[in-house]
């Protein structure tokens, strides 16, 4: 997969919107997917991620990535819950490892496979999914410069939008380079073996150690690189022209409305099951919460 | 004129190393100078410049003694936000990580903004700074697309947009193929005279300065050696006096060869030192390579790859095998499909058509060093590294060799990526061979190494490859190298084997290098090989 095609900007219709209310966008997202329970809608949240996903103009290339992403997550989070769920009631449809087997089963009382720990992983991968949707649109269609004049125009520290532009512009690369690391783990012989649990972790460390290190290196040169164009120079801030047009104005004001709106009810139905507050005017919000949150 | 920098007794001393990287007596910088900063790797060239723009300590922690002035701050206490803010600049070796801007016009005007200047103005400057490093017209193309030599112009335009006084280049040709080395250093030479501003530049690549035909011989040249000044004067009187050869500096190999039939250079203009040496040509030549094996390790037959069904071919029909004993060298420019040859040779990708035969066990046999080190080098210590390999059993003998030649003997213990980069890839290239590979890739071995390194790489090449009845594919920009050291050279051009041949015929088609980005070695020019 050749790197320009994940990193080149496209033209789509998600560039309209500055950094700050793409930021609100994908915090909003993230905090909703995060509070609701309900299920039905969390997949609502899941499907306007994708409507902001579409909107940024995928090509190929970066369908692919995603959709390799995705897989990793459904199965990282299904796999692990399916396997470790430890909520009550839990149904075991497989067994993998016999109460009765020598050490692991004496140890931990068989190893199941839960129906309700699948359930359980579902609907966790549909929250990671929802914000991760989001987040690999904003790095797509973002010149990554913004969110450092953005950011810092806006008030956030110095630390905090260098932070936040290093991360957004270093997705493509690091996909790149973790592609290039597998294959010269392959070559020197080093092969995954799942089915030895000392032998997966020391791969791990193999392909994390030179995909950290080089990422440093790029981030340390990127941040010499900032600097020395006079970004952070000046100690009483600079005058960033920073633009909002009304469709800024008006995403801003939907994803800090639904989302406080989200988070107040919620917290109303929290005081209302655990008996701290109760008032009979908010009934109908309980029962919004109860069916829908 | 006026002095911009300068230090006295100043030494500088990396946290948990035992001796100083740099102590330097006196040195002064004037304003407008072009100063030239050679050394061999490790000399103490990029803990200069960094010193002088507060990178160090602040990026890089060191204990730092004496006195430093730049551009009347002490960079110690300012950082490098302040000196950049007195009118100082540093542009760093690699293009890619130094660029984060959508398009060309968004990154330069990065500093005028941190300037808080008026749209008006900004535009101004951009044009101005687009024009020096000559890239007008190229606003509004991505910075993605761009080739090497673009996007480091585009990194120094960024920079020239503060106007500053005193811009410092460390090796910004460094990872550049001959004609973006071209165009960065004839940008760089204008520097003083169109922008103004001192310029203090180190480089390995002197050969290619040389042969782009921008080096004068009264430049100020200063060559490091182990962290000290030896020599602070004329290049002319530095080549002169065998200085550059003396410290391991990477001399344009045309150098050697007239000290080699004369024992001196009679001239350091190259126009004139190539015609000298054609006239004369005959008191010298190089022998021929030796004949090739008849044993192929390496078939590759109408090779077509492509990474998906909508986008193109990235190999399109690409044959010639690969023999014992063999350095082919892999040239051409940049998304020309030599990695994606590696790959394919490698397994890791599927050709969509024609094939790829390998005499050889694709498990243990083969080896491959990517051009960025870091992705190669997996272990805690050097010499772990040089213990994971493949067949999981060693061989002590080379590995002793290897330790020996590349210099890896005071290393050992370290942690891998504590290393220079001309170090780290000096560590990987040695547990590559540690493996005992019958096939060996190398992506731009030559980068950031200096002279000495160099040798030893080809030299370790060829007697492994003597021993164990093996061969090496380089892809590599180094024409000298080439030159030097393969047998053969196959140029590729939008996936397709342009020129297949000896070296010495293939470079000197002034055709086939223009088209690969490449340039014609001098020795080519001066007609010593016939």
């Amino acid at each position: 997969m050749e790197l320009i095609e994940l990193t080149r900007l496209e033209k789509a219709p998600l560039r309209k919107l500055n950094p700050v209310s793409k930021l609100v966008l994908i915090i909003s997202i993230a905090i909703l997917a995060v509070t609701i329970d309900n299920i039905d809608t969390l997949k609502i949240i899941c499907l306007a991620s994708l409507v902001v996903y579409a909107l940024a103009k995928p090509g190929l290339a970066r369908i692919k990535v995603t959709i390799l992403l995705l897989a990793l997550t459904v199965w990282g989070t299904v796999f692990s819950q399916a396997l470790f769920y430890s909520g009550y009631p839990r149904t075991p449809i497989v067994e993998l490892v016999s109460p009765e087997t020598p050490v692991i089963g004496w140890a931990t009382g068989g190893i199941y496979v839960y129906l309700e720990g699948i359930e359980y992983g579902f609907k966790q991968s549909i929250r990671l999914i929802a914000s991760l949707l989001v987040g690999l649109a904003v790095a797509w269609t973002t010149d990554p410069k913004n969110f450092l004049i953005y950011l810092s125009g806006i008030g956030v520290s110095r630390a905090l939008a260098l932070s936040t532009m290093i991360s957004f512009r270093f997705i493509p690369v690091f996909v790149s380079d973790a592609a290039s690391t597998l294959a010269v783990l392959k070559l020197r012989g080093m092969s995954l073996r799942r089915d030895k649990p000392s032998s997966v972790l020391k791969y791990a460390k193999k392909f994390l150690t030179p995909l950290y290190a080089s990422l440093v290196r790029r981030a340390r040169t990127l941040s010499v690189a900032i600097e020395s164009r006079g970004y952070g120079q000046s100690k009483h801030g600079v005058r960033y022209e920073l633009r909002f047009t009304k469709l800024d104005y008006t995403v801003i004001a939907a994803s800090l409305t639904i989302t406080i709106a989200v988070l107040c009810v919620k917290l109303l139905f929290y005081a209302y099951t655990t008996g701290a507050y109760y008032n009979p005017a908010l009934v109908y919000v309980y029962a919004f919460a109860r069916k829908y949150l | 004129m006026n002095n911009i920098a300068s230090l006295r007794n100043v030494e500088v001393k990396y946290l948990g190393e035992e001796k100083p990287s740099l102590y330097v007596e006196e040195l002064t910088i004037e304003e407008k100078e072009f100063v030239l900063l050679l050394g061999s790797s490790g000399s103490g060239k990029s803990t200069l410049l960094k010193l002088l723009c507060g990178v160090i300590p602040h990026y890089q922690k060191a204990e730092v003694k004496g006195e430093i002035e730049v551009l009347g701050g002490d960079p110690r206490q300012e950082g490098l936000s302040g000196i950049v803010l007195r009118g100082a600049a540093i542009v760093l070796q690699n293009p890619d990580a130094q660029l984060f801007s959508a398009t060309v016009e968004s990154e330069v005007s990065f500093g005028p903004e941190n300037l808080g200047l008026p749209r008006e103005e900004i535009e101004k400057i951009i044009k101005w700074a687009l024009n020096v490093v000559g890239m007008s017209g190229l606003e509004h193309k991505d910075t993605v697309s761009l080739s090497g030599g673009q996007k480091q112009r585009t990194a120094i335009a960024s920079v020239l947009a503060l106007k500053p006084r005193l811009l410092l280049l460390d090796e910004p040709v460094s990872q550049l193929d001959p004609q973006g080395s071209l165009s960065v250093m004839t940008c760089v030479n204008a520097l003083p005279h169109k922008a103004g501003c001192a310029i203090v530049m180190a480089e390995h690549r002197l050969h290619d300065l040389y042969a782009a035909g921008i080096i004068r011989e009264d430049a100020r040249t200063i060559v490091l050696d182990k962290g000290r000044i030896a020599f602070d004067g004329e290049l002319g009187e530095a080549v002169n006096k065998n200085i550059l050869e003396f410290y391991g500096v990477r001399e344009p190999s045309i150098f050697r060869v007239a000290r080699k039939i004369y024992g001196k250079i009679p001239t350091l203009d190259r126009k004139e030192l190539i015609k000298f040496l054609t006239s004369n040509k005959a008191s010298y030549s190089y022998s021929d390579s030796p004949p090739l094996s008849s044993k192929i390790l390496v078939k590759i037959d109408d090779v077509w790859v492509r990474y998906d069904r909508k986008s193109g071919y990235v190999l399109k029909g690409v044959s010639f095998d690969i023999r014992k004993g063999e350095i082919v060298g892999l040239m051409g420019p940049n998304a020309s499909g030599k990695t994606t040859l590696m790959k394919a040779i490698s397994g890791l990708v599927k050709p969509s058509k024609g094939n790829i035969t390998l005499d050889l066990n694709p498990r243990y046999d083969l080896a491959y060093v990517p051009q960025n080190p870091d992705l190669y080098l997996v272990s805690d210590s050097v010499i772990e590294e040089l213990r994971l390999n493949p067949r999981e059993s060693l061989d002590e003998k080379i590995v002793k060799a290897l330790i020996n030649v590349l210099g890896l003997e005071k290393m050992l213990t370290k942690h891998p990526h504590a290393l220079s980069r001309g170090q780290r890839f000096r560590v990987a290239v040695a547990a590559a061979l540690a493996g005992k590979p019958k096939l060996l890739m190398l992506d731009e071995p030559t980068t950031g190494q200096d002279q000495k390194n160099i040798e030893a790489l080809a030299q370790i090449l060829k007697k492994y490859l003597s021993m164990q009845e093996a061969c090496a594919l380089i892809s590599t920009h180094d024409v000298e190298f080439v030159l030097h050291n393969c047998s053969r050279v196959v140029v590729l051009k939008d996936g397709k084997v342009i020129a297949s041949g000896a070296p010495w015929k293939v470079l000197r088609k002034e055709d086939i290098v223009r088209e690969a980005c490449l340039r014609v070695p001098d020795e080519a020019l001066v007609g010593l090989w016939n």
